[in-house]
């Protein structure tokens, strides 16, 4: 179900529509004290396969150069420890990670390997299963079985953002789904005889009062401004949004990643957009900003070596970027397997260290506290959580 | 009440129009698949289509050679634009086949039987193919017997990948024993719970993974034509619901042994015959208009003219109208059918428009071209389509429509076009009451009245 009416105007709402609403589920106002806490968590799935070498650079791992002759030349990066540096497309994330707000796993990935399918990796990602993929009907989402464990959760809980299929938040528990940028250039009369033409209808009144309310341009009277499409800070706005009211998981999608040709021009508007939506949702949050955590993770890596293209291609193992005001960040997470030859994944990929489902395992212990036991055998069947990676303050 | 010419335009065809009478009765329904089983707007055959990928999937690969020049990349890009095009020029085709039909009956069989044999093109090789398939595979046997559509579908490239077929290795075949692979189960199931006997059916386990084991052998070639490879084929006799098949070599003809009789057990005549009446009637409809479709599905030995006419001569199939919802494309194809959009300019929409004004507003309705949520297809009840997202959509859509259609009709008569006698007072009172006539036009093609069938 689509909605993004803040708890003031589903009031709003609730007294305007009369009846109408008070029978229907979704448009009933939600109590505060019935929500799973304060703790908010963000999952950007980035699509295409971003690559960790290039964004988190290995200046200290003497193989380097000689795998990337082309790339590790371009794009002067910006040192974080005395080993990584970060991709200078993400300087306005510096000051996230000097104040400890920003961190990454530099090796890490799917338990998918060797076919590098972008379709089969993201449904890996997505879905947090070990092994084979279930079959395409019962697949279902790692961040749904997420809301499905979550103790009062609504269905505005967790919330997909964006036009494209999220598997990650599809599955038995109700959310909540929305495309911003949709708004209709319609006349005010219009609405209103579309609006008694819905309501006439049953099957139609409750669906079409809120598409009717989510598209009007320009009624908001506070924060709530949809972006355009493909404008991230505006989507990390919006997203900001929500958190500050019922939702409390999102997840939407950044692509551009898959960057086979001239990297060091292709990677620029994808990190951009990431940087911006990040930085979006810290501005947003305000103080929220404390009790949240953002993950940004992609379905492999990439190739050790650039190709005879500047690019590089499918790999496996990759990183994943944490950030967050309550994050033990200011530092790389999980070790470093190496670039020599013999350290590299099949002669060529960067081999992870790690079942990346771990990481946002720990996130769902510390944030939400479910027992491991539960994030086991009910979130992430097959995965053995290890060691607490001790993710946050 | 809705008269039976209204029903029959609505609920079976593509709706009214102001210049094609509307299907007087069942038999008129009936006739008009004939007349209309052979595509007004011939689409490309899956052989040129292949080609086409083929050449697409070459010059990429010298587009990202190291000696790769800037005319290696163009050449790459005016193929990738070619397979858009025409992937675009299907879409027009699919919206056209029923805007300007006679019925459109026939289409509206067509999409039914693609969503329930639901599939689409995996990976580079086969990007863009739903359509082709369709026509490929569903199209030509609307009118046939379900059993060569069964084969047709479910033996497709399209299918084999999608369903992963084309990775099964039959454990005691050459290639099994040589390279120690295995028989995935996905088709075999699909098969079973989707496309024959239904979830309903008391088949076990054990049948699914007989039946993947005599499927070994079924995949495709490097240039993603059927194949039947007796390297991979699994050996031996192989019991599929109680039934043997196989031989010390297990041939082709096995399967399709096992594929008839899967067409021909009962259990597929109820689930076809529920998911027939479900589409067109209701989401829940009367059992004996379901068991009346399948005697006549069984009786027939699949024959889709005589299951189709059992629907038809229904009763139950008049009763209760509009109570079922028009899929995306559905809207799209009766807005231009009762606005008599003309056919000419409307098939010569260019690529980039027809991205703009169709493919992605189908997308956010919720019906993105080319695709399919999953091998089930698009859930086929009334309320699926009506979520707030996708009626945003469609009220954008209409808006946007009436917009480019500057010289609409009077809204006061085109009630009466578009809805017949199953506009609603609520819908005429709305329609007068409208500021400008392209706002009337726009808000009838909102209405929910519009967005039945």
């Amino acid at each position: 179900m689509a909605d993004r009416m803040n708890r003031r105007q589903l009031l709003t709402r609730a007294l305007a529509l009369g009846c109408t609403a008070a029978a229907s589920p979704m448009l009933t106002p939600v109590s505060f004290a019935a929500l799973p806490g304060e703790r908010r968590l963000v999952v950007i799935v980035l699509r295409g396969a971003m690559d960790g070498l290039d964004v988190f650079r290995p200046l200290g791992d003497p193989h380097l150069a000689a795998l990337r002759p082309h790339l590790a030349q371009e794009n002067t990066p910006l040192p974080l420890d005395n080993f990584f540096a970060l991709h200078p497309a993400l300087s306005g994330l510096m000051p996230l990670w000097h104040a400890g707000e920003m961190g990454f796993v530099p090796a890490t990935s799917t338990l998918y390997r060797d076919q590098r399918s972008h379709f089969d990796g993201q449904d890996h990602l997505e879905a947090g299963t070990a092994g084979t993929l279930p079959p395409a009907l019962q697949r279902d989402g790692w961040l749904n079985r997420l809301v499905a464990q979550l103790p009062g959760a609504q269905a505005r809980t967790a919330f997909a953002v964006g036009r494209e299929r999220m598997l990650i938040l599809e599955g038995q528990a109700a959310i909540t789904q929305w495309s911003p940028g949709t708004d209709l250039d319609l006349s005010p009369q219009n609405r209103l005889l579309l609006s008694y033409l819905f309501d006439n209808d049953p099957l139609f009144a409750q669906a079409g009062q809120i598409a009717l309310e989510m598209t009007t341009p320009g009624t908001d009277d506070d924060e709530d401004d949809m972006p355009a499409g493909g404008d991230a800070a505006g989507l990390g706005r919006y997203i900001a949004q929500q958190l500050l009211a019922e939702s409390r998981i999102a997840s939407f999608s950044l692509t551009g990643w898959d960057t086979h040709r001239d990297q060091h021009r292709a990677l620029l508007p994808a990190l951009g957009r990431l940087q911006d939506a990040i930085l979006a949702l810290r501005d947003g949050l305000g103080d929220a900003w404390g009790e949240t955590t953002v993950m940004a993770m992609t379905e492999f890596g990439r190739t050790a070596r650039e190709n005879g293209a500047r690019g590089t291609d499918h790999g496996t193992g990759g990183a994943l970027l944490l950030a967050g005001g309550a994050l033990r960040g200011q530092r790389a997470i999980g070790g470093w397997p190496g670039l020599a030859d013999q350290d590299l994944y099949a002669g060529r990929d960067l081999m992870p260290l790690s079942d990346i489902r771990a990481y946002p395992a720990w996130a769902m212990r510390d944030l939400f506290g479910l027992p491991v036991s539960a994030i086991e055998r009910h979130i992430f069947a097959g995965l053995d959580m290890g060691d607490s990676p001790r993710l946050f303050l | 009440m809705v008269s039976v010419p209204t029903i029959a335009a609505i609920r079976f065809g593509a709706g009214l129009s102001p210049h094609r009478p509307a299907p007087v009765d069942a038999d008129a329904l009936y006739t008009s698949l004939s007349v209309e089983a052979q595509p007004s707007f011939p689409p490309q055959p899956w052989g040129a289509r292949l080609n086409l990928l083929q050449k697409r999937a070459t010059l990429l690969q010298a587009s990202r050679e190291e000696t790769a020049t800037p005319a290696d990349r163009a050449a790459f890009a005016e193929a990738h634009q070619a397979l858009r095009d025409t992937s675009f020029s299907d879409l027009r085709h699919s919206i056209a086949e029923l805007a300007y039909a006679g019925t459109g009956f026939h289409e509206r069989l067509t999409r039914f039987w693609a969503n329930h044999f639901a599939t689409m093109g995996m990976g580079g090789a086969l990007l863009r193919t739903r359509s082709a398939y369709i026509n490929d595979a569903i199209r030509p046997h609307v009118t046939g017997r379900f059993s060569d559509m069964l084969r047709a579908a479910v033996l497709h490239p399209v299918m084999l990948v999608y369903l992963d077929q084309f990775r099964s290795v039959g454990p005691n075949s050459a290639v099994g024993r040589q390279q120690g692979r295995g028989v995935n189960e996905n088709l075999a199931r699909e098969i079973l719970e989707l496309h024959t006997l239904g979830t309903s059916s008391t088949y076990t386990q054990a049948d699914v993974s007989q039946f993947a084991l005599l499927l070994t052998g079924v995949t495709i070639n490097p240039q993603n034509e059927f194949l039947f490879d007796t390297r991979i084929a699994e050996p031996g006799i192989i019991e599929v619901l109680g039934q043997r098949y196989g031989a010390r070599l297990t041939r082709l003809d096995h399967i399709v042994q096992a594929l008839d009789d899967m067409a021909r057990h009962p259990d597929t005549a109820t689930h076809i015959a529920r998911k027939l009446a479900r589409h067109f009637v209701a989401d829940t409809p009367d059992p004996r208009l379901v068991a009346h479709i399948a005697a006549a599905f069984s009786q027939s030995g699949g024959d889709l003219m005589v299951t189709c006419r059992a629907l038809l001569e229904h009763p139950a199939a008049w009763e209760n109208p509009m109570a079922k919802t028009r899929a995306p494309l559905e809207l799209m194809a009766a807005a231009i059918r009762a606005l008599n959009i003309p056919r000419d300019g409307f098939l010569a929409l260019p690529s980039r428009r027809t991205r703009l004004e169709l493919a992605e507003p189908l997308q956010q309705m919720g019906e993105e071209f080319e695709s399919v949520p999953s091998p089930a297809g698009y859930d086929d009840s009334a309320p699926y389509w009506i979520t707030p997202q996708a009626l945003a959509a469609r009220i954008g859509w209409v808006t946007a429509l009436v917009q480019r259609w500057p010289d609409g009709p009077d809204p006061r008569t085109f009630v009466d076009v578009a809805l017949g006698d199953a506009a609603s007072d609520a819908l005429r009172r709305a329609a007068r009451g409208a500021e400008t006539r392209a706002q009337g036009i726009g808000l009838i093609l909102a209405s929910p009245g519009f967005n039945r069938r």
